[in-house]
C-alpha cells in the first residue's frame, strides 16, 4: 500500500458493487492534478468505461460519459467551482481501441491535451499506446476480473 | 435549390452534391474518401479519423467537382452551388474542424449562404433520400416528394401527415431515441447510459473472435443459428423510459464465453450464441422503439444510422409495429446511406434552408458534444 498524498486512497482495492466503485473514483478524484495522464488498462466488459462514468461523477460533470470507442475522444468540462478546487478544468476522454498505431493517436489531437496543466487526461486502451507515459505525469490504474464478478483496481 | 454539403465527423470524411425542389430530387453526386480515388489523385486513404482527412479534403472536392461540371475547376463549380453545408457537430472534434474549415473557406470565396448540420439530423434525413422504403411502398424515382405528399396529407387515409415521427438512431457511436415534431424540430427522450448498439454488436464479435467491424460479421454467424438458445440479459427492457444500456449485455456474453471455452470451436455453439446476442439487441431496440411509439401516439417510425442496415432489426420492428401499431408508418434508410455520408447532410441543410434560417459561417464552430434534441 503506497501513500500517494491523499490520507485514504489505496493503490489496490477490491470492487464488488458500484457503492465500491464510487468510493474509490472519490478518493482517486482527490489524488488527480492537472497534466495527469491516466492509462485504464483492463479486458472488454472490465468496466473502463464505468470507471471513468464514476469519476467524472465524483469531479461534479453533469454531462452523460458514453464508451467512446467510436468517437475516440470527448472533452468535459468541469463546473467552475470544481475547476477551481482541484485547479484543472477539463477531462479530456479517450479510447485506443480501435487505432492501431501511435501516429492515429497523434491524428486525432491527443498531444493537444495530454499533459496540458488545465487537463486531465483519460485513456482506455492505453496498453496498445507505450508511448502514451511520455506525455504529462504518467499514471496507469489495472482492472482484473476477480473469480466471482468483483473487480479489482490497482495503481501501478 | 443547389446545395454542397461536407461530412467529415469521425473516420469518413465525403462530400454530396444535392439539386432539390419540392417535387423531388433533380440530381445527386456523392463521394466518400477510398482507396479509389486516392489512387487516382494521390497518397494513401488515414485508416482513422482525424486530421489527415485534411489532406483527403482537396481530391473528394477535385472528385465531386468532375462528377457535377465534368472538370476540376473551382470556380465553375461554385456557379452552381447555392448553400454551402457542413456537419458541426457531434463527432471527433479534429474530423469535424477539417470539413467544417473547407466548408466555411468555399462559402467565403463563392459569396454563399451557409448551414452547419447537426450529424444525428443528417442520419435522419437518409430517411428522403431515394431508396428510402415510405409507407412500406417503394418508390424508386422520387422518395423525397413522396414525403412531401404524404405530409400533404393526400398518401393513404389513414394516416395523414408524417409528424410527430419517432426516430430511433443506431449506430457505433450513438443509440438514441427522438421524437421529431416536424422539419428540423427534435426532442431527445432517451439514449444509451454506456455503449451504443453498434457497439455491443462489435464487441461481443470481438469476444467470439471475429474481425472488425465485427457488427456485420456477427449477424453473418447469426443468420445461420438459433436466436432462442441462449437468454442473454435484455438490459433496461423494463424500465419505463427511453434509455438504453449495452454494457452489460457485453459482459454478460464475456461470462458465458469464459464458461463454455471449450464450445468456441463448434460452429454450431458460435452460431446460436451470435443469433442470441443479435436477438437481444433487436428486442431492446425494437420493443423500447415501439413501447414509445405507443405512448407518444406518433404516425410514423423512422430509422437511422449504421445499424440500421441490420436486416433483423429491420424485419422485426415492422413486424412489431405492424401488429401494435397498424396505422403507424415504418420508413427504413436505403441500405446504401445508413452509415455516415454527406448526401444526408445535404438533405438535413435542404429542409432547413426551406425554412429561410442560414447561420452566419464566420460564428459557425465545431461543436463535439452537440446534442440533437437535448432540452436545457
Amino acid at each position: 500500500m503506497v501513500n500517494k498524498g491523499t490520507v485514504d486512497y489505496m493503490t489496490h482495492v477490491t470492487v464488488k458493487t458500484l457503492k465500491d466503485l464510487d468510493r474509490f473514483a472519490a478518493l482517486f478524484a482527490k489524488t488527480l492534478r492537472g497534466g495527469d495522464v491516466v492509462g485504464l488498462i483492463g479486458d472488454l466488459g472490465a468496466g473502463k468505461t464505468t470507471f471513468v462514468q464514476r469519476l467524472s461523477a465524483a469531479l461534479g460533470i453533469k454531462k452523460p460519459v458514453r464508451s467512446p470507442t467510436f468517437i475516440l475522444m470527448q472533452l468535459f468540462n468541469l463546473p467552475v467551482a470544481t475547476a477551481k478546487k482541484v485547479r484543472f478544468r477539463q477531462v479530456c476522454h479517450i479510447d485506443a481501441y480501435r487505432l492501431e498505431k501511435e501516429s492515429e493517436l497523434m491524428a486525432i489531437g491527443f498531444a493537444d491535451y495530454a499533459g496540458a496543466p488545465d487537463t486531465v487526461t483519460l485513456v482506455e486502451w492505453a496498453e496498445k499506446m507505450p508511448g502514451v507515459n511520455r506525455f504529462g505525469r504518467y499514471r496507469e490504474i489495472r482492472i482484473s476480473f476477480g473469480k466471482k464478478g468483483e473487480r479489482v483496481f490497482e495503481e501501478e | 435549390m443547389r446545395l454542397l454539403a461536407i461530412e467529415s465527423s469521425c473516420d469518413d470524411s465525403a462530400i454530396a452534391y444535392l439539386d432539390v425542389n419540392r417535387r423531388g430530387i433533380r440530381r445527386l453526386e456523392h463521394v466518400v474518401a477510398s482507396q479509389a480515388i486516392h489512387a487516382k489523385y494521390g497518397g494513401v486513404v488515414p485508416e482513422v479519423a482525424a486530421r489527415e482527412h485534411a489532406t483527403t479534403m482537396p481530391f473528394l472536392l477535385d472528385a465531386i467537382a468532375e462528377k457535377v461540371i465534368g472538370s476540376t475547376d473551382g470556380r465553375r463549380l461554385g456557379r452552381v452551388v447555392d448553400v454551402v453545408a457542413a456537419t458541426r457537430g457531434p463527432g471527433l472534434i479534429t474530423s469535424l474542424k477539417v470539413g467544417l474549415d473547407t466548408a466555411k473557406a468555399l462559402t467565403a470565396a463563392w459569396n454563399k449562404k451557409f448551414i452547419g448540420v447537426n450529424h444525428i439530423a443528417g442520419h435522419i434525413y437518409s430517411n428522403w433520400l431515394p431508396g428510402a422504403a415510405l409507407d412500406r411502398a417503394y418508390d424508386k424515382q422520387y422518395p423525397l416528394s413522396e414525403a412531401e405528399r404524404s405530409r400533404r396529407g393526400s398518401n393513404g387515409a389513414s394516416v395523414k401527415g408524417l409528424f410527430p415521427a419517432l426516430v430511433l438512431v443506431v449506430s457505433g457511436g450513438h443509440t438514441e431515441l427522438l421524437l421529431m415534431r416536424g422539419h428540423g424540430k427534435f426532442k431527445l427522450l432517451g439514449a444509451t447510459l454506456d455503449d451504443a448498439a453498434g457497439e455491443a454488436f462489435d464487441k461481443t464479435a470481438k469476444l467470439m473472435g471475429l474481425g472488425y467491424p465485427g457488427g456485420p460479421q456477427l449477424s453473418k454467424l447469426a443468420a445461420a443459428g438459433n436466436p432462442k438458445v441462449y437468454d442473454f440479459p435484455r438490459p433496461l427492457l423494463h424500465e419505463k423510459n427511453d434509455a438504453f444500456s449495452f454494457a452489460g449485455l457485453k459482459t454478460s456474453v464475456r461470462y458465458f464465453l469464459r464458461e463454455h471455452e471449450e464450445q468456441l470451436t463448434d460452429e454450431k455453439f458460435r452460431a446460436d450464441v451470435a443469433a442470441s446476442t443479435e436477438q437481444a439487441i433487436v428486442d431492446v431496440l425494437k420493443k423500447k422503439t415501439v413501447r414509445a411509439a405507443e405512448r407518444l401516439g406518433v404516425k410514423t417510425i423512422l430509422l437511422a444510422g449504421g445499424v440500421a442496415a441490420n436486416s433483423k432489426l429491420r424485419t422485426e420492428l415492422g413486424e412489431l409495429l405492424a401488429e401494435r401499431l397498424p396505422k403507424a408508418r415504418l420508413v427504413l434508410p436505403p441500405l446504401k446511406y445508413c452509415t455516415d455520408n454527406a448526401a444526408m447532410i445535404a438533405v438535413a441543410a435542404y429542409f432547413r434552408a426551406e425554412t429561410g434560417h442560414f447561420d452566419d459561417w464566420r460564428r459557425a464552430d465545431a461543436d463535439a458534444g452537440w446534442e440533437l434534441g437535448r432540452s436545457s
